[in-house]
């Protein structure tokens, strides 16, 4: 049986909840979750996109805290105007907790380029803190800046869409830092291919329950023709790298 | 983890769904313009996930002949219906923009050969509406020889049918109207739902790239799981997160059983591939 680990979940009730109950607390998640068959996640809060990322990121670990299954994904901004923790002490807290990093530079109203983000960029580039960014909340130019200007930096593009073949692939020539959330890209035989190509190195599984279900993020890996070994990787051994959690 | 359907375990092992009837009846055929295709969307390719999943047939519309040329299209897709007869149903797929007698030979010509199960409708990219004049012959035509219809665009931008498809589906009752892409979101699917309710001709198709939580769940709550069809969109998109989805949901298997397959076969009533 695969081990899944989700590198994209939020926890906390949000702005505009669909006419369904949704799971928004740790215990109701970790149920899904499990029901899921995913054994650990990277959470991040809906207060630090949807409110205030100093106060969500707090309430991140206040939350999680005793959840074992559960890693934080602290949401930041640019350094200069003070309102988070600076990008030195936010890094080394990342890897203590063997957490990672989320910007929303559409929402939050800024650009993911050096001049905005430099001391940021930097910071987690020389900790090797994985930073996340969902495909909307920036520009294909913008992320090829950052991919380009800090080599070091994981970078995790989440939410994307079956249509971004054709930029993602000429990223991956250049960008080996790039790293795609596997679900999102729906293309036809699409995970085979990228593997086929780049290999299985640059895949991550993510669902971002509780927006969407977990069935389809692990069918799609159940169900592929790819080598164990390979999907061992895509569907946890990647993110447990990225996170230093290799042998734990 | 703890889920106690039989068809969530299947999903879980990786193992096709062998012992129900699965048809897909949103598929398509070939390469598209927008974003590469694994393989130019060949059946083959179609085929080995098909396989690979459980899915017994396809029934679909190349993507010629959503596009640029129908007759083509048409072609392609009964070269790969007589290659693969038992697994690849196509539809036929019009083009209103052109002259009814054209295309009402084209549609001669399928129902000589025994292969006009239905019809598939892109009124997006070909530049009408369902209630065009144009299409007026058509719906006699399939109303006639009770064929159903499958819209790719009964709601959703540019154009919003999704009131036409409800009058559609009172003025020709023997016309099986599909909404596709009905779940992509929570707003199209109370939309879908609605033109469908108490419709006993009108159902709701899964298709979409994105899938929220608990939405699957809801429109079976509100429709009834006897008007919603299991469709996947290969090779435009990938199935295995579609079939995931359906497998896992939070519904019996009974009603899994209905999606997948059975309330297809109703509609279809095609043979059953050994």
């Amino acid at each position: 049986m695969l081990e899944f680990f989700d590198c994209n979940v939020r926890l906390g009730r949000v702005s505009a909840p669909p006419p369904v109950s949704l799971p928004y607390n740790c215990e109701e998640l970790a149920a899904e979750l499990d029901r899921g068959g995913i054994v650990a996640a990277l959470v991040y809060h809906s207060w630090a996109k949807e409110w205030d990322p100093a106060q969500g990121n707090q309430r991140l670990l206040k939350e999680i805290d005793g959840w074992a299954q559960f890693y934080p994904c602290f949401v930041t901004l640019p350094p200069a105007t003070g309102e988070t923790m600076p990008p030195a002490e936010l890094a080394a807290l990342a890897v203590h907790k063997h957490g990672a990093v989320r910007v929303y530079p559409g929402k939050h109203e800024f650009r993911l380029i050096p001049w905005n983000c430099g001391e940021l960029l930097e910071a987690l580039a020389d900790a090797s803190v994985p930073l996340l960014v969902e495909r909307t909340e920036t520009t294909w130019d913008d992320l090829a800046a950052v991919l380009s200007t800090y080599p070091a930096l994981p970078v995790i593009l989440l939410e994307t869409s079956y249509r971004i073949g054709r930029r993602l692939y000429a990223l991956w020539e250049q960008h080996p830092n790039l790293y795609l959330e596997a679900n999102t890209y729906k293309a036809f035989w699409g995970i085979e291919d990228i593997c086929a190509q780049y290999g299985a190195e640059r895949l991550v599984f993510g669902t971002h329950l509780p927006i969407n279900e977990t069935g389809p993020a692990v069918a799609q890996l159940t169900y592929s023709p790819l080598a164990d070994r390979q999907k061992a990787l895509i569907s946890g051994g990647n993110m447990r790298r990225l996170l230093g959690l290799e042998g734990s | 983890m703890k889920q106690n359907s039989q068809l969530a375990q299947i999903c879980f092992a990786g193992q096709p769904i062998a012992d129900e009837l699965v048809i897909d009846m949103h598929a398509h055929l070939g390469p598209w313009f927008a974003f590469p295709v694994s393989h130019a969307g060949s059946p083959e390719a179609m085929l080995q996930q098909m396989d690979a999943l459980g899915i017994d047939i396809a029934i679909f519309s190349p993507h010629l002949a959503i596009g640029p040329d129908y007759q083509e299209g048409n072609r392609q897709a009964r070269e790969a219906h007589e290659k693969y007869p038992d697994r690849l149903w196509p539809y036929f797929t019009p083009n209103p923009g052109y002259p009814w007698p054209e295309i009402e030979q084209e549609i001669r010509r399928g129902a000589d050969d025994g292969i006009l199960i239905g019809f598939s409708l892109h009124p997006g990219l070909h530049g009408y509406t369902t209630t065009d004049e144009s299409l007026l012959p058509l719906y006699e035509y399939a109303e006639t020889h009770e064929l159903p219809i499958l819209s790719h665009e009964w709601n959703g931008e540019p154009i919003d049918d999704l009131p036409p498809m409800k009058a559609l589906a009172q003025r020709y009752p023997h016309i099986q109207f599909i909404c596709a892409h009905s779940a992509n979101g929570w707003e199209t699917m109370e939309k879908c739902v609605e033109a469908a309710a108490d419709q006993d001709n009108a159902y709701l198709d899964l298709t979409g790239s994105i899938m929220y939580y608990g939405l699957l769940e809801e429109m079976v709550r509100r429709l009834g799981a006897e008007h919603v069809l299991f469709g996947t969109d290969i090779p435009f998109i990938d199935a295995r997160s579609q079939v995931g989805r359906v497998l896992t949901a939070r519904l019996s298997d009974d009603q899994k059983r209905l999606i997948l397959g059975l309330n297809a076969q109703r509609i279809f009533d095609l043979p059953r591939p050994v």
